[in-house]
C-alpha cells in the first residue's frame, strides 16, 4: 500500500494540472487579500451606523467554495486522466489488487486537498484580519483563536468535493462528464433546490454539500441559497457521507470492470 | 464548407457526449414541467392572502439554470475531444485549418442554438398548459410576454458555446476550459457582490452571465443589478464571442496541432 501511496502521489505531483490548480487557488486567495484591503478602506468612509451592517464573513467564506471547486477538479482528473492516457492498464499491472489503487489515490488526494483547502481558508482568514488591522467590523470582533477552529472546520468540505469528484472520475471515465457533474452538483443543484417554494426550499437547501461545510462550522448560512435546518453534528455526519458513499461505489465498480 | 460543415456534423452527431448533452438539455425540460406542475397544485393551497405575495419564478426556470453549462460542455468538446485522441492531425491533413475551424464553430452553435430555443419553447409551452386557467404570477403570464426572452435563450446559448468553443481552441483541454468558463460564469458574478458600490454593479454588468437578463429578462423577473440597456448588453456579448473565436482562431492557426 506504501508502494502504490508513493506511486500517485508521484503522479499528482508531475502533471501540470495539479501545479495549474494549486496555483489558482493561490492566486484567488490574493484577489480575496485585495478585495479585503477594499472593505477595509470602505469601512473607514463610512457612518457607525453602517459600519454595523458591513460584513467580512461572506468574502471568507469564498475560499473554501471555489478551493472545493478547483479540488474537485484535480480528484477527477486524477481518475479520468488515466483513461485517456491509458495509464490505466500499467498501474492496473503494476497494482493487481483492484480496491489497493482507487484507495492510494483516495489517500493522496484527500491529503492535497486538505492541505490546500486549509490553508487557502485559514490563509484567507488569517490574512484578511491582517488586512483590516484593528477596525472592529462586524464579524470580526471575536479574538482569533475563537474563530480559528470554526474556519478549519470549514475547510474539511474541500478534501469532500476532491473525493466525490475522484469518485465521480472513477464511475464516468470522462474528464468532461465528472467535470459538469461536479459542476451540477456545486453550483446548479443548489440553485434550483433554492428557487423551490417553502419549506422545501430551506428542507434541500440544508443537505446541499456547498452548505455543509459552514452548516458544521455553527456559522450561520443565513444570507446563502443554503438552508440551515441541521445541527453542526448533523451537518459533518452528511459530509461524511458526501465524502464516502460515492467513492464506495465507485471503487465496488472499479473492481467489476474492464479497464 | 459544405462538406467541412458535413463532416463536422457527422462527427458531433456520432460522438457519445452530444447525445449526453441533448439528454441532460431534455431531462431538464421535464424537470421545468415537473416544477410547474409542483408550483401549480402549490397554488390550489395558498390562502388568497398568500396567493397576493406569491412570487413563481418562470417556467424555464430549472432549464435557464442548466442550458449554460451545457452549451459550454458542447463548445469545449468540440474543439477539445480532438486534441485528446488525436483527431485532430487526421482533420488538418484534410481541411484547410480556416475552413476546419469556422465548420466546428458553426455546427457547435447551430446545435446549441437549436436545443436550447426547442428546449424552452417547450418548458414554456408545457408550463402553460399545466398551469391552465390559474392566475399563477408569471406562470400563469400571458405568452406574448414572454416572447423576447423565449427569442433570445437559442442564441444566447449558441453564444456561451462559442466563447467555450474559442477557449478552447486556446487550452485545448476539456478539464481546463470547462473549469474556467464555469469559474468566469458562477465565481466571478459572485465576487462583484462583495465590491462597493456602484463598481460591483458595473463590472456585474459587464459579465458574460448577466448579459442575457439585460437584453430580455425572463417575464416577471425582478430586475437584477444589471446597468446596460439592451442593445449595449447585446454588443457586449457579440464583443465577448468576438474576442474568443478571435483568440482560438489564432492559436488553432497558428500553432501546431
Amino acid at each position: 500500500m506504501r508502494d502504490a501511496i508513493a506511486a500517485e502521489w508521484w503522479k499528482l505531483c508531475s502533471v501540470r494540472s495539479t501545479r495549474w490548480v494549486l496555483a489558482i487557488v493561490a492566486a484567488f486567495v490574493v484577489l480575496l487579500l485585495a478585495l479585503a484591503f477594499q472593505e477595509a478602506q470602505i469601512f473607514d468612509g463610512l457612518a457607525p451606523g453602517r459600519r454595523e451592517k458591513l460584513a467580512l464573513r461572506p468574502l471568507q467564506e469564498m475560499s473554501p467554495w471555489v478551493t472545493g471547486l478547483c479540488m474537485a477538479v484535480t480528484g477527477v482528473l486524477t481518475a479520468t486522466s488515466e483513461y485517456r492516457s491509458g495509464t490505466i492498464r500499467s498501474s492496473l499491472v503494476a497494482v493487481p489488487r483492484r480496491s489497493r489503487l482507487p484507495a492510494a489515490k483516495a489517500v493522496v488526494v484527500t491529503a492535497v486537498s486538505l492541505a490546500a483547502g486549509e490553508a487557502a481558508t485559514l490563509g484567507t482568514f488569517l490574512g484578511s484580519r491582517l488586512v483590516i488591522g484593528d477596525r472592529p467590523f462586524v464579524d470580526q470582533r471575536a479574538p482569533l483563536p475563537h474563530d480559528l477552529p470554526g474556519f478549519g472546520v470549514e475547510a474539511v468540505s474541500v478534501p469532500v468535493f476532491a473525493l466525490l469528484g475522484l469518485a465521480l472520475g472513477l464511475l464516468l471515465r470522462s474528464a468532461a462528464a465528472a467535470i459538469t457533474a461536479v459542476v451540477l452538483l456545486w453550483h446548479v443543484l443548489p440553485l434550483l433546490v433554492f428557487h423551490l417554494p417553502a419549506p422545501w426550499n430551506e428542507r434541500l437547501g440544508s443537505v446541499m454539500l456547498g452548505g455543509l461545510g459552514p452548516r458544521a462550522a455553527g456559522h450561520s448560512v443565513e444570507n446563502s441559497i443554503y438552508g440551515g435546518a441541521l445541527p453542526p453534528w448533523g451537518a459533518a455526519a452528511l459530509m461524511l457521507a458526501y465524502a464516502l458513499l460515492p467513492l464506495v461505489v465507485a471503487v465496488s465498480v472499479f473492481a467489476r470492470r474492464d479497464a | 464548407m459544405t462538406d467541412a460543415i458535413a463532416a463536422e456534423w457527422y462527427k458531433l452527431r456520432t460522438a457519445c457526449s452530444t447525445a449526453w448533452i441533448l439528454a441532460v438539455v431534455a431531462a431538464f425540460v421535464v424537470l421545468s414541467a415537473l416544477s410547474s406542475w409542483y408550483l401549480a397544485h402549490y397554488w390550489d393551497g395558498l390562502s388568497p392572502r398568500r396567493r397576493e405575495e406569491f412570487d413563481a419564478p418562470s417556467a424555464d426556470q430549472p432549464l435557464s439554470v442548466a442550458l449554460p453549462v451545457c452549451a459550454v460542455v458542447l463548445g469545449a468538446l468540440t474543439v477539445t475531444s480532438e486534441y485528446a485522441t488525436g483527431m485532430i492531425g487526421t482533420s488538418v491533413a484534410v481541411l484547410p485549418r480556416r475552413r476546419l475551424y469556422a465548420a466546428k464553430a458553426l455546427v457547435a452553435a447551430g446545435v446549441m442554438l437549436t436545443a436550447a430555443a426547442a428546449g424552452t419553447a417547450v418548458a414554456v409551452l408545457a408550463g402553460r398548459a399545466i398551469v391552465g386557467g390559474r392566475p399563477v404570477p408569471v406562470l400563469g403570464a400571458p405568452l406574448a410576454d414572454g416572447v423576447p426572452h423565449l427569442l433570445l435563450t437559442g442564441p444566447v446559448a449558441a453564444a456561451f458555446t462559442l466563447i467555450a468553443f474559442g477557449l478552447g481552441a486556446v487550452l485545448r483541454s476539456t478539464a481546463a476550459t470547462i473549469t474556467t468558463m464555469v469559474a468566469q460564469m458562477v465565481v466571478l458574478p459572485t465576487l462583484t457582490g462583495l465590491l462597493p458600490s456602484p463598481y460591483g454593479e458595473r463590472i456585474w454588468s459587464a459579465l458574460p452571465e448577466g448579459l442575457a437578463e439585460q437584453i430580455a429578462a425572463p417575464p416577471g423577473v425582478s430586475a437584477g443589478p444589471g446597468v446596460l440597456s439592451a442593445p449595449v448588453a447585446a454588443a457586449v456579448l457579440l464583443v465577448y464571442v468576438a474576442v474568443a473565436l478571435g483568440a482560438g482562431r489564432l492559436s488553432f492557426l497558428r500553432r501546431d496541432a
